[in-house]
Formats: structure tokens, sequence, C-alpha cells
């Protein structure tokens, strides 16, 4: 995943954005703690909100300590402390490396594949732990690699639905997210939101590379499909469509807490991402 | 049962106006037509269901202590009148296929998409034939597209139904609540407490705001 979902800073309050960071260096802590140091480079917003919606949907409280890092030598940062949460968004991260890095080294340019080739023995070593220590990895594995199978099959077809293309990284999400629960009306809330979620997350990274995929000739569902030469418009109303929806879904979860910071991510931070990968063009100066 | 307080989100010692403020935002909130083409539909109208009885507990008490804290005497408010009644403060009435049920060539199809039924609705449609499918067609496939989560091709269905019928207020208000979202990125009936709200909005005024907006883009590309 790639950082497209965030919140609206300057609509968080002070205490909502520290909860947002110390989930976020919670996260990276328990990444370091259980996959070792290199691993927290690999640390997206994605997962730290992963990380705060099954937080806000569980019934315990979690856990903030101040502690330093390396990242914060001087000043203690309230972090969150390693809680299932956590565990899960972690380890969901080390999977979707692993498989990001394989569909890399298949691929991509020279000096992409040498990039990948690099970390790719370390992922591969995270990805196993990540299937012993987590109860539900190998489940969310397997789901990882059928998305990646489909996506790969999806793109050489040369889909041009952006619908089709969005759907196994959408199903994907909608699979970890629905193992968020047991109740059947809150697993049927949750797997909604994670479908729109995961279709949100490809759009948003398919339209942020457009320019990019249109000269070097990569696939990309937004430059095949209907759009045409308005294919940025619109990517916009079909990102704006899914927040839409989004937004309707995440009324109807059962939260415990941090309503506040969802409905900021959702209503505010998904638009303004959608927002700034569709409107790059318009604001070059000409 | 839980607090009826809680349900509705205000305290116990709110005023009678802000209860009802309260009221009537959960109630845009949750309002079946904005769950229409949804998989949530079944779970937002039992959230619906739960917010009026918490409305009409809340009323009854109130009247009750009023009354000098008599046990007997009014039974559950009758003053919210549902959210069925809703409608005339403005908001729009619903017209959806939930409620009332125009002369249709696809009753079972609609009869199956309403109970969730949705592969075998899909099939029935995929064996109509190319040439011979009518607006309802057009919109019940994209109804089944909204509730699968493919927007796009929800939305080219329903500017079919829309442009080969535009008479019909099902097609067209299908048509512009999508255009609505793609151009605002808000469900409707809520913006999450930021910015302005569509409240008090008639469908023309959406329909004409839906005009301006699109006339200032195609300026702005213009320039």
């Amino acid at each position: 995943m790639f950082g497209y979902v965030k919140p609206y800073k300057p609509e968080l309050r002070v205490c909502e954005l520290e909860t947002y960071k110390a989930v976020y260096c919670g996260l990276c802590r328990e990444m370091g703690r259980a996959y070792g140091p290199l691993s927290r480079a690999t640390l997206s917003y994605d997962f730290a909100f992963l990380a705060l919606l099954e937080m806000a949907v569980s019934p315990q409280d979690p856990a903030f300590c101040p502690k330093r890092c390396a990242m914060h030598p001087l000043r203690r940062q309230a972090t969150c402390m390693s809680c299932p949460a956590l565990e899960r968004s972690a380890a969901a991260a080390m999977i979707l490396l692993y498989y990001k890095l394989r569909d890399d080294l298949a691929d991509r340019g020279f000096w992409k594949k040498l990039g990948a080739a690099l970390i790719y023995p370390v992922a591969a070593t995270a990805r196993k732990r990540a299937l012993r220590r987590s109860e539900n990895a190998p489940e969310l594995d397997r789901a990882a690699a059928e998305m990646m199978a489909s996506q790969a099959a999806l793109e050489k077809a040369g889909c041009a639905s952006a619908d089709m293309a969005a759907e196994p990284t959408a199903k994907f999400i909608e699979h970890a997210l629905s193992a968020l629960s047991t109740d059947d009306g809150q697993r049927t809330v949750l797997a909604r939101f994670g479908y729109l979620f995961g279709r949100y997350i490809y759009l948003c990274d398919a339209a942020d590379d457009m320019e990019d995929d249109k000269k070097k000739g990569n696939y990309n569902p937004f430059l095949l499909g209907q759009g045409g030469e308005d294919a940025l418009a619109w990517a916009k109303g079909s990102l704006l469509a899914t927040t839409a929806e989004l937004a309707a879904a995440l009324e109807l979860l059962r939260i415990y807490r941090y309503k506040p910071i969802l409905d900021n991510v959702v209503y505010l931070g998904l638009k303004s991402e959608a927002a700034r990968v569709t409107e790059k063009r318009s604001n070059k100066p000409e | 049962m839980s607090d009826p307080y809680q349900v509705l989100g205000v305290s116990r010692d709110a005023t009678d106006e802000q209860i009802k403020t309260a009221y009537r935002d959960l109630a845009r909130k949750y309002h079946p037509d904005n769950y229409q083409d949804s998989p949530l539909a079944d779970i937002a109208s039992e959230k619906m269901k739960e917010i009026n009885a918490a409305y009409d507990e809340v009323q009854a008490e109130r009247k009750n202590a009023k009354n000098g804290g008599g046990a007997g005497g009014y039974g559950p408010g009758s003053s919210r009148g549902g959210y069925a009644g809703y409608g005339n403060s403005g908001y729009g009435q619903s017209s959806g296929y939930a409620g009332y049920t125009p002369p249709s060539e696809f009753a079972d199809v609609r009869r199956m998409i309403s109970q969730n039924r949705i592969a075998e609705a899909e099939e029935i449609l995929d064996g109509v034939a190319e040439g011979s499918r009518s607006a309802e067609w057009y919109f019940l496939k994209g109804s089944i597209y909204h509730r699968r989560g493919w927007f796009d091709e929800a939305m080219n269905h329903f500017a079919r139904a829309y442009q080969m019928n535009p008479g019909n207020p099902e097609y067209r208000e299908a048509y512009q609540k999508c255009m609505y979202q793609r151009n605002t990125g808000n469900p409707y009936g809520t913006t999450g407490g930021y910015g302005t709200d569509v409240y008090g909005c008639s469908c023309c005024d959406l329909c004409t705001s839906l005009m301006c907006m699109s006339m200032c883009c195609d300026c702005g590309r213009g320039c």
C-alpha cells in the first residue's frame, strides 16, 4: 500500500493528532520488535490507519506510554503499546511487502529489479516470521497471493474498466477487515468498508501514476478507460464516489473510540488525497 | 434496551429543541434513500428503527414528567411522525422501489435484489438480449453494480436509464445521487460535521447546483 490514507491535519484536534501519532509510532516500534529494524523503513500511513480502525472497533482500550526512539531521541513520544491491532497490521505490512517485491522482481526495469532483489531476502524472512507469529496471517497470505495473481491476469488482458481493475485489491482488504469482528452485522459493514477502502487505494495509486505510466507505456486502467482526454477528471469522479460510500459505511460501524479521527480521515483526508493526485497537472504553471 | 439518550447522542438534560435537532440529524444521515443501492440497506433501516424508538421513548418520558410524573396517560409519542413523514420538511420524498412499486417488467428481479439474492437477479438480467434492454433494465443493472461497489459502471447504467426515460423519478434520482457523490465525495444526508450540509436542498436545488458545477468545470478547463 502506498500512503494515500492520511488524516487532514488542519482539521484534526491536537489530542487526536497525538493519538494518531502514537498509533503510528506504536506500529513502527511493533515492526522493529517483531521484524527487525530494517522493516521500520517500510512504515506507511495506510497500515497505521488499519491499526487505528481495528482499535476503534475493538472493545479493549489500547495502552499508551511515552517512549524514546531513534527518530525522536530527545523527546519522549506517546506510543501505543503492542496489542493485537498493531500485531495484525505489522504482519499485513510484511506480507504485502513480500508480494510487492516479488511483483517488482518479475516485471520492472533494471534498477527497480536490483533494488527489489536487495531487500527481497529480508522481506521473505519477515513474511515467514509473520506467518508464524500471527494467527490470521496464513489466511491473509493466501488472500494476498490470490490478489497478486488476479491483478497480473487483469493487467495482461489489458482490462479497460477501473471498476474491474480495482477488484483484486478491494477484495483483499475486504477479506482483511471482515476478520475484525464475529458479529454478522458488523462484519457486513466491515466488508463493505474494506472493499471500498481497497478500491480507493488502488484507484488513487492508478490516478497518481497515470502520467508516469503514459510516458513509459505501462498498464493503467484510467488510460484505457472511458475518461479519454479527461481521464484525470473521470478518475476523480470514481474516487469521490468511493469516498462517499465509504462515509456511508463508516456511519454504520459500531465504534468504541476515535470516531472523530476516522471521520477526519474519511470525510476530509481521502478527499484531499483524491484531489492531490487528480489535480497535479492543473496546478503546474503553464 | 440501550439508553435512548445515548442512541440519540444527547445528554439527559438536553432541551427539547436539542433533542429534536439531534433526531433530525440522525434521521437525515440514516435515511433509507442514502442506502438505497447498498448492501448495507437492511442494517441502515435497523439503525433508523432504533433511532425512532429512542426518540419516541424520550418524548413519552418527557411528556409524563411534565404531567406531574404520572405513570399512566400517554403512550409512545406520535410527535415525530416517523421518517416517512420527514419528507414534508423539504428533504425529498422517498421514491425508491422500497416504498412504492411502479408497474415493472422485472418484478422478480426487484424482489431478488431487495432480498439480497444478487447473483440470481443478475443472471435473469444478463439473459435479456442486448437489443431489447429497456430503461428499467439499465436501472436495475446499475443498482446491482452500485451494490457491488462498481460505481463507474453503476453511473453509466443509471445515466443510460435516465436518458432513455427522463420522466421516471426513480431513474432520475439514482442518476442524480451518483452525480452528487462523484462531485462532492459525500454521501447524501451528512458531511460528517464538516462543511455545508445539503439539508433544505430540494431535488431542484440539487439539479441546479449540479448544472452550475458542470458549467464551472467547463470554464476551468477552457481557461
